[in-house]
């Protein structure tokens, strides 16, 4: 496996497998909810979005690129006890790819290409 | 007016949750369900507005954005840039109390690992919904502010106050559980309506 990410670890919630989605605008969230494709790892650039509210039932983990503890996305996220990793830096190449999200560590997520 | 005011109020909520069904319209508006379905069915014949009936849902159409946009424009400039800003700072005050305050509701220790609160201890509970009280107090002379330029802040403060009520009256979920109108729901609402007022993408 190879490592293509991390970022901070809003809790330590095990490990999930999915496809590596980017939900960065309300028709990409749409389109999720609109089909039944394989179990998805949401990737977005915006944690305080609250046009991700609708899917957030629906994904495995969400992995921001922005993002604090305090924010919003991690008010929702612990509610939900919904694996996340904030901050993160991810290969852009991952996107659309079977990943492992490994979240046991107390602070770090690792993405990993499976 | 009145109709006026409703149809505004049901597409900024449609511009702000992307995607909402009729009950979280009629939740989010204050509009029975019988009134609020003929405004939907009004939206979708002017093409503001177009439902995916398999998902149930309401999205705006390019149309509908591009009328949210003017809208959302004209009261900016009934407003004025430098008030709006004011109005602005003065609510991210109270944000960044709020977002603290609704973290220790879920996080009695930071950690790592983060200690969660269980809500075995009603007097921890209370300490925060007494501050919660507090803050509400502020946010609610702001929204007055801002509900006398645009009458559709007023929905905000009556669903802000209803999520106060059902918390205070032991429904635990409504501080900050997203399935329901919880008062973060609306603040995070509250928050992306006002940057959209100000013509700003949020920054975290």
């Amino acid at each position: 496996m190879r490592m293509v990410g991390s970022g901070e670890n809003l809790f330590p919630a095990g490990k999930v497998k999915g496809l590596l989605r980017r939900l960065d605008t309300p028709e990409q969230v749409l389109e999720l909810l609109d089909e039944d494709g394989p179990p998805v790892v949401a990737w977005t650039k915006f944690a305080g979005s609250t046009f991700l509210s609708p899917v957030m039932d629906k994904v495995l983990a969400i992995i921001t690129s922005t993002g604090t503890n305090k924010g919003h996305l991690a008010i929702v996220a612990r509610e939900l006890g919904l694996p996340c990793v904030l901050a993160a830096q991810v290969d852009e190449r991952a996107s659309g790819q079977e990943i492992l999200l490994d979240c046991t560590d107390e602070k770090t997520a690792r993405i990993y290409l499976l | 007016m009145q109709e006026e005011r409703n149809r505004n109020i049901l597409l900024m909520v449609l511009r702000v949750k992307g995607a909402a069904e009729v009950k979280d319209l009629c939740t989010a508006s204050r509009l029975g369900q019988t009134e609020c379905e003929n405004m939907m069915a009004s939206l979708v014949s002017d093409e503001l507005v177009r439902k995916n009936d398999r998902l149930k849902k309401y999205v705006l159409t390019d149309t509908g954005s591009k009328t949210v946009a003017a809208d959302v424009e004209t009261l900016r400039k009934e407003i004025g840039q430098s008030e709006l800003e004011e109005l602005y700072n003065r609510f991210m005050i109270l944000d960044a109390e709020f977002k603290h305050l609704a973290t220790g509701w879920q996080v009695r220790a930071p950690g790592p690992p983060p200690l969660f609160n269980d809500h075995s201890d009603p007097r921890y509970d209370q300490r925060i919904i007494n501050t919660l009280v507090r803050l509400h107090h502020r946010l609610r002379v702001l929204l007055e502010t801002i509900g006398k330029k645009s009458s559709r802040y007023n929905s905000y403060l009556a669903r802000f106050a209803d999520a106060l009520n059902r918390l205070s009256d032991g429904s635990l979920d409504y501080f900050t559980n997203p399935r329901v109108d919880s008062y973060h729901n609306i603040w995070f609402e509250l928050h992306e309506d006002l940057l959209c007022l100000l013509g700003r993408q949020r920054s975290e």
